[in-house]
């Protein structure tokens, strides 16, 4: 053999992984996310047809729509089931997106703002603006409690998404062991003091309280909504912004920076988006875990790990799987309502373990 | 130019560069040689700069690394990691089209699908990278940072490939098509950097030779002035003998097999993995 012969052009090509198309993915995943949002609507104690929604939706956004709607109905969707199905679709791309860029951020697709304790210190956050928070800034407006606990969320969430980097990235190397790691630690932490809150909490506070730890949408109102939505939308497209370098911080930090991306400015950008998503969506909803975790999972799968689609694809998919475990939430055990972190976690632990036994039997890293 | 002035670094309490100067010049390929631990790999880092030395001065074509835009920066300069460790399911054409970060999307995959052939990994183009061999991976990376670089920059001025130890975990036939394409780079005007172990790879593929030893340059020439028996022998603490190549008339460094484990060196390198 000649050492020219080294460029091994003989060599047969290998096989690839099976994807489909992002695009028509993504465009499949928006139109179901749409449909489903209609039909989410109309089912529940009291059905709706379709064709009241949209007259509904109609007059609603000021574009007419006829008359003959009942106003119980009309009450329902508005005031109840409008709120809830767009605090879920929020709430689940908020997540999915926030997951996505951690795990790219991270170089890891363990990472999960649940798991390594994001959610854990954003909701520890809130649940401290509401128990501590008459004490320690005296009695506010009611009007401004929703803004106070928004901002404890995301305060809470910043705090534990930096903390969780320090420890677990060395020279731009994470370690995922030890970031894992951390975030028992983290959760251990805001486990605990979530513990002595709910000791020393009256009544009412303790309800609220289970709702933080438990994750919940039961209950959803339009103000604290309409300040975490401009917020969730701005991580997502401030993530979306940095998809390509994401991309290209997969290579690593040294790598990234060769490529001539800003890293340091990337990375502030991306750290304070993923706190924003997740302390705006656990203000809406408390704690709901593993959808972080889960949906880019699936995607990549399916449309492979580019963050140009995975994205975007992340925020629809996210929405949608959020949206059917809400129905299941509160259809399951009609009239009452089981909490929607407990749906997601029955659902995302075991996939959790299957993805760790998949890991362990496939390729390592 | 890439040039490196009296460059001093070091990690913690142990200098790693003392005082050291090397220039990269267009149309050369460049090797970087000594023992473990001489500061080839952080000399590399730092004339990417990766790495900020705690003194000395670093300029590209006349200009300090600090003042080039990051994208100005990528257009010319290119840099191949010793690993590349990547845990997302990326196909290998994939991460080479990563290497095009810095451009238009313009012509990327035509680009990316030469620079896997050139590499010799156009038959790995749809492979997930993570399921790669270290050197199929190497390769991979390799096409990486020759399609981030593969056309001149939109500014003008020289191109500069950096490449830490590539031929590392590469069988033999592979080590030398690697080298010889960093040869054909240089030869179309690009400044190569090379950091290598092999001797006898430099001496065939090298334009210039730069021999490092604690943190100082102890020689910098032609590879036939450089790969002086006296001088390597000192440097790697082994005996060798030098030949000429029977068909090349290269030199050749050849170390004698050592009789005993006493010497510290070679004790040192037992007890590694």
């Amino acid at each position: 053999m000649t050492a020219a012969d080294g460029d091994a052009g003989a060599m047969p090509a290998r096989r690839g992984p099976r994807r489909l198309p992002a695009k028509q993915g993504l465009i499949a995943l928006g139109a179901s996310m749409l449909v489903l949002a209609l039909l989410s609507i109309g089912w529940g104690a009291v059905s709706v047809p379709l064709g009241e929604i949209l007259s509904i939706l109609a007059s609603t956004l000021g574009l007419g729509g006829d008359s003959d709607v009942s106003i119980q109905h009309q009450a329902i969707v508005t005031a109840i089931r409008l709120p809830r199905v767009i605090a879920c679709l929020a709430i689940g791309a908020a997540l999915a997106v926030a997951g996505a860029a951690m795990q790219g951020l991270f170089r890891n697709p363990l990472a999960d703002p649940g798991l390594v304790g994001v959610s854990n210190g954003a909701a520890l956050a809130a649940v401290v603006a509401i128990v501590l928070g008459p004490a320690l800034i005296g009695d506010l407006p009611a009007e401004l409690r929703p803004y106070i606990t928004a901002l404890a969320a995301f305060g809470g969430g910043i705090v534990a998404t930096w903390l969780v980097y320090r420890i677990g990235t060395r020279g731009g190397q994470t370690d995922v062991a030890t970031m894992l790691l951390a975030g028992i630690a983290l959760n251990a932490i805001g486990g605990a003091a979530m513990g002595g809150l709910v000791f020393i909490s009256d009544d009412q506070q303790l309800r609220d309280l289970t709702f933080w730890m438990m994750g919940s949408l039961a209950g959803i109102t339009w103000t604290p909504l309409l300040i975490c939505l401009p917020l969730i939308l701005l991580a997502i497209g401030a993530i979306l912004f940095y998809a390509k370098a994401l991309n290209a911080l997969l290579l690593g930090e040294a790598e990234a920076f060769h490529l001539g991306i800003p890293v340091e400015r990337a990375k502030t950008v991306l750290i304070a988006a993923v706190a924003l998503a997740v302390g705006a969506a656990v203000a809406i909803s408390g704690i709901i875990g593993f959808v972080g975790l889960v949906v880019p999972h699936i995607l990549r799968l399916v449309i492979g790990p580019d963050h140009r689609w995975l994205i975007p694809g992340s925020a629809l998919l996210g929405a949608v799987l959020l949206l059917l475990a809400d129905n299941l939430a509160r259809t399951v055990v009609v009239p009452a309502e089981v909490p929607i972190g407990v749906v997601t976690s029955l659902v995302g632990g075991p996939f959790f373990l299957w993805l760790l036994l998949r890991r362990r039997i496939g390729f390592g890293g | 130019m890439l040039e490196a002035t009296d460059i001093h670094h070091a990690f913690g309490p142990q200098p790693v560069l003392a005082g050291a100067t090397l220039r990269v010049a267009p149309g050369e390929v460049h090797a970087l040689l000594g023992p473990n631990g001489a500061g080839k790999s952080t000399l590399l880092k730092i004339l990417a700069g990766e790495l900020t030395p705690q003194s000395g001065a670093v300029r590209m074509g006349g200009r300090p690394l600090a003042d080039w835009h990051p994208l100005a920066a990528a257009w010319r300069r290119a840099v191949v990691p010793q690993f590349t460790s990547i845990t997302f399911p990326f196909t290998a054409a994939e991460v080479v089209a990563l290497g095009r970060a810095p451009h238009s999307r313009r012509g990327a995959e035509q680009i990316g699908r030469l620079a896997l052939a050139a590499a010799g990994a156009g038959h790995l183009a749809k492979a997930l990278f993570p399921t790669l061999s270290g050197g199929e991976r190497q390769r991979v990376a390799l096409a990486r940072g020759l399609a981030q670089i593969w056309e001149a920059p939109p500014d003008g001025g020289p191109r500069y490939l950096l490449l830490d130890e590539p031929t590392a975990s590469l069988d033999l036939a592979h080590q030398h098509a690697i080298l010889a394409l960093a040869r054909d780079w240089a030869a179309e005007g690009v400044a190569v950097a090379v950091v290598l172990h092999d001797l006898n790879l430099a001496a065939a593929y090298a334009d210039r030779i730069t021999l490092l030893h604690c943190g100082q340059i102890r020689a910098s020439g032609s590879p036939d002035a450089v790969l002086q028996p006296e001088l390597i022998s000192e440097v790697y603490g082994i005996a060798v003998t030098r030949a000429p190549h029977p068909d090349s008339g290269l030199p050749v460094v050849l170390a004698r097999p050592r009789m005993t484990a006493e010497t510290e060196p070679q004790a040192s390198w037992r007890q590694s993995p």
